[in-house]
């Protein structure tokens, strides 16, 4: 019976203009959608190749050269752009894209592209993900918000009961109708996707990203629907569903994540750029400083290691005490920068789960989380990515340091290392977290979705099930 | 005439629909003006905390100073701390002075470019002013979110109760069949509609202007400010706009389902999907420059300096013949920093030359994006409010180029000092230049008011047009 009423409501959806237009203005978006954000993808690839090989080879070819020197000269790391940012680009125009890596600083990733935008950058921009997460829903709210309050109009609810189909029955088969018509069109977008991906320099996980991409928007339509037939049985008249259900649209898509986006701060205050420095510069203040002698900490350390040399001065040292003690300065510095980092990042995240709590009141919130998870251009990547390329500097600045140490006499700072030397460095080769790693950190909002598409479908029955025609 | 608008009053009283919308306005607008207000006197405190900053660092510099050249104080300090030493005071880590950009009276109205841009840097000889130690500490996934500021609640919020008050003006009473009994009434069914929709739109801009007085005063905003007024204009405009929009809509004779849906669906293409699709055009038709080519385009210009070092140095050696070259074991700090701040000044210039092609890029980008601005009003109105509030990128930009202009001041000061290795004096103490914007950054909304002036014009012509129809329709 179920599909004999998903049938009808099929057939008639599919006859209606509203649905033939809307659909096809959202498919034709789509696909113009997903060229444009094919060819960007492809302009920022090749933009970041080639950025990452001249950075590097302007690195090997610094010629002869302090090691020292060459550590506060620095080195670049590019971050890379992800093949599913074509469907999903995330936070990634509001992150840096490079970070400088030089001796004793752990620098913040530079040049957010946000700011290079105006201010119709703030407005959202039509990428596939914009389409699912406002438009669609729009589309669902559009053909299911008189799926049963127009029967109930006509006359034709009472008809149909009356020939003894359950309200079970109608309900489940008005929501089967209604996926029925949104999967017309999802199937052809889904093929249009996977073979734009196909396309793309991919690694094989991508493919499961996307398949879990696509899960998400399905239990994010799913909870639509579920929404649209709930108040579609109870509103008085169709057009009060339909109000209500732009109302809900309003609330989940624009106002919570708003409203949220401040609370999250009254709960979870970020400090100023001017605290954070001055609580830096404190922390560094009190270790060990491997360019000032002076310094209270690289007394003891020195002691510590004419003691461990049995000599009575750094000068008789079997190796060059600059390196040696430059390298014990980088590791507190790390060390400190590494804690205020963690502690920033701390505050992000908390304020993200504000965001996710908020979700009780807007899945549209949990979408977002979700899909910018899978598609890897999310906050938690991005400190994934700055790890990685602290993690690097801190190896390369270990072999400069070395070399230093191991190669020249103290004091003499006009040793300079051979060319040679810089090519052999360690490279930096970026691998982003995998997807067990995004599980990690996506299950909670996955599962929360999941729940609210349950509980939607559990009340959409329970409630209608009760009520009197 | 009177009449019409007396019982409109009345039937507005008892219109529950109109309760619930002046409760929403009520709500957003205060949450959103405390909002502002909050993000405002948060940077008020960091103005007034980098203040006493720099008021601190610079009298520790200046009681050193006296006390070292008086004599009353061992000289304990490493030749990088020592305040006589021009190096000390104009290149080291201790010294800079604060360009600061305040907020705008009405700041607190739009978050605009605000959440991304630095207000505030650090000036000395060698500061990367516009990038270190200035970032804004903003969550990136609150700033992809955007604020709940009044410009939201105006631009995205507002229209939608505007629909709520107009949809059904002529449909409901065609539904509840009162249309005859109206048209047999001596009155015109346009003059009725006219007078209908104008005092709603007096009604709900006198609600929406209370509500922001007794908001602002709350939350004892300063707002006797010309902006103020233009502010008035902005909204004033705008909801004139979807009045007329609106009384188009209803002309076209249509169910009140039909018109909230129509309305609606002019809505989210104004608001929505113009906007975004505007975007995505202008970012790729006419991309952003690559910043990381730029990044490795000013290394290139460093390497070739580094590389032609000893060319740059003999003709400053000649350049000055007082001084002569020494070899690097034997440099003094002076005789150090006095070449690296030779070859620094070549590579600034090189680095400006790719900087500035990459901003006549950025530039060329920034105007053709603004263009898609005319083809929605939502933009428009945001547009307005960022130029009335100054956190419009336009105002940011400015303050870049004063602050660069500042520090090459700071670099004229001091680079005679570091060459000559001049001591510093009492007197040039004084002379430290201070930050002084060069160019004022004004408002201009002119364009915004115009756009959406004319948005208005043509809806109501449309209405106009349609009018005379539907006369002939009903009648």
């Amino acid at each position: 019976m179920i599909l004999h009423i998903a049938k009808k409501e099929f057939t008639e959806m599919l006859r209606e203009s509203r649905f033939q237009i809307v659909a096809f203005i959202i498919a034709i978006l789509m696909i113009v959608s997903i060229l444009i954000s094919k060819n960007y993808y492809e302009k920022i690839r090749s933009e970041h190749e080639l950025a990452m090989q001249t950075s590097r080879q302007q690195w090997e070819n610094q010629g002869e050269k302090n090691p020292h020197s060459a550590a506060h000269y620095g080195t670049y790391a590019f971050k890379p752009i992800q093949s599913l940012s074509l469907i999903d680009n995330g936070l990634d125009k509001y992150l840096g894209v490079s970070i400088f890596l030089e001796g004793h600083r752990q620098n913040d990733a530079q040049y957010k592209l946000i700011a290079d935008q105006n201010s119709f950058a703030r407005f959202g921009e039509m990428t596939p993900s914009f389409i699912m997460t406002y438009l669609l829903p729009l589309l669902i709210i559009l053909i299911s918000f008189s799926s049963l309050s127009g029967e109930k109009e006509k006359g034709t609810l009472k008809l149909l009961l009356s020939q003894g189909v359950s309200k079970t029955s109608v309900i489940l088969g008005k929501i089967v109708g209604v996926w029925l018509s949104v999967g017309l069109l999802l199937l052809p977008l889904f093929l249009v996707g996977l073979g734009v991906i196909f396309t793309t320099n991919y690694q094989a996980e991508d493919l499961s990203r996307y398949a879990l991409i696509f899960l998400t928007y399905l239990l994010y339509f799913g909870v639509f629907i579920n929404i649209s037939v709930l108040f579609s049985s109870f509103a008085k008249s169709s057009t009060i569903a339909l109000v209500g259900l732009i109302g809900c649209w309003i609330v989940s898509c624009l106002l919570v994540p708003k409203l949220t986006s401040n609370l999250s701060k009254y709960l979870h205050p970020t400090p100023s750029a001017m605290e954070y420095q001055a609580s830096l510069k404190e922390s560094l203040e009190k270790g060990l400083d491997g360019h000032n002698p002076y310094n209270e900490f690289a007394k003891a350390f020195q002691d510590s290691v004419l003691k461990a040399n049995q000599v009575d001065s750094i000068q008789k040292l079997p190796f060059n005490y600059s390196g040696l003690i430059m390298q014990a300065g980088e590791e507190h510095e790390r060390f400190v920068y590494d804690k205020h980092v963690q502690q920033l990042n701390n505050i992000y995240l908390a304020q993200l789960q504000t965001h996710q709590a908020s979700a009780i009141f807007s899945p549209t919130v949990l979408t977002k989380i979700l899909t910018m998870q899978f598609a890897r251009t999310d906050m938690q990547t991005h400190f994934h990515f700055a790890k990685k390329a602290e993690d690097y500097r801190i190896a390369l600045v270990r072999q400069l340091n070395g070399n230093l140490q191991n190669n020249s006499k103290y004091g003499d700072w006009d040793y300079a290392a051979k060319p040679d030397f810089f090519k052999n460095t360690v490279k930096f080769e970026y691998v982003p977290p995998s997807l067990g790693e995004t599980m990690q950190t996506a299950m909670s909002s996955l599962l929360c979705l999941t729940l609210w598409f349950a509980l939607s479908l559990g009340v959409a029955i329970g409630i209608t099930t009760k009520l009197k025609v | 005439m009177f009449h019409i608008l007396r019982f409109e009053f009345k039937q507005l009283l008892t219109n529950r629909l109109l309760w619930w919308v002046s409760a929403t306005l009520t709500v957003s607008i205060f949450f959103a003006v405390y909002n502002g207000k909050t993000e405002m006197t948060s940077k008020q405190t960091i103005i007034k905390e980098l203040g006493e900053e720099e008021a601190k660092r610079y009298n520790k510099f200046k009681l050193d100073f006296d006390s070292l050249n008086a004599g009353t104080k061992k000289a304990k300090l490493a030749w990088h701390q020592d305040p006589r030493t021009a190096l000390t005071i104009g290149m080291f880590r201790n010294s800079g002075k604060y360009a600061i950009l305040e907020p705008a009276p009405l700041s607190f109205i739009s978050t605009g470019q605000s959440d991304i841009e630095i207000f505030y840097s650090k000036v000395s000889y060698l500061s990367d002013i516009l990038q270190t130690n200035n970032i804004n500490f903003e969550n990136p996934f609150n700033i992809a979110t955007g604020q709940f500021d009044l410009a939201f609640v105006l631009v995205f919020l507002f229209p939608l109760l505007v629909i709520a008050l107009t949809y059904n003006i002529l449909s409901s009473e065609r539904e509840q069949g009162t249309l005859p009994l109206l048209l047999s009434q001596p009155v015109q069914i346009k003059h009725w509609l006219v007078a209908k929709l104008t005092f709603r739109f007096g009604f709900l801009l006198l609600t929406v202007f209370t509500l922001l007085l007794l908001s602002f005063a709350i939350f004892s905003v300063d707002f006797i400010v010309l902006g103020f007024f233009h502010l008035i204009l902005a909204i004033t405009l705008y909801t004139l706009f979807w009045f007329t929009l609106s009384f188009f809509i209803n002309l076209l004779a249509k169910s009140s389902a039909v018109n909230t849906l129509l309305l609606l669906a002019t809505w989210l293409l104004f608001v929505f999907i113009i906007p975004s699709l505007a975007n995505m055009m202008a970012t790729n038709l006419y991309p952003v420059p690559s910043r990381a080519e730029l990044v490795n385009a000013k290394r290139q210009a460093e390497q070739e300096t580094e590389r032609n070092k000893q060319a740059v140095l003999t003709k400053f050696y000649q350049a000055h013949p007082q001084l002569v070259q020494k070899a690097e074991k034997e440099q003094s700090n002076e005789d150090f920093y006095r070449e690296y701040v030779t070859l620094h000044e070549v590579i600034d210039e090189q680095v400006a030359k790719v900087q500035q092609v990459f901003d006549y890029q950025l530039e060329g980008q920034q105007v053709f994006a603004n263009q898609f601005q005319y083809f929605s009003p939502a933009v428009l109105m945001q547009n307005a409010f960022n130029e009335i509030a100054e956190t419009d990128s336009k105002f940011y930009k400015i303050f870049q180029k004063n602050i660069m202009a500042y520090q090459q001041n700071w670099k004229a000061f001091f680079k005679p000092k570091f060459i000559n290795d001049e001591k510093m004096t009492i007197e040039t103490f004084a002379q430290i230049p201070v930050y002084a914007p060069t160019t004022k950054a004004e408002s201009s909304f002119s364009k915004q008011f115009i756009g959406l002036a004319l948005f208005s014009l043509v809806f109501g012509l449309l209405a106009w047009a349609r009018q005379t129809k539907y006369q002939n329709m009903v009648a």
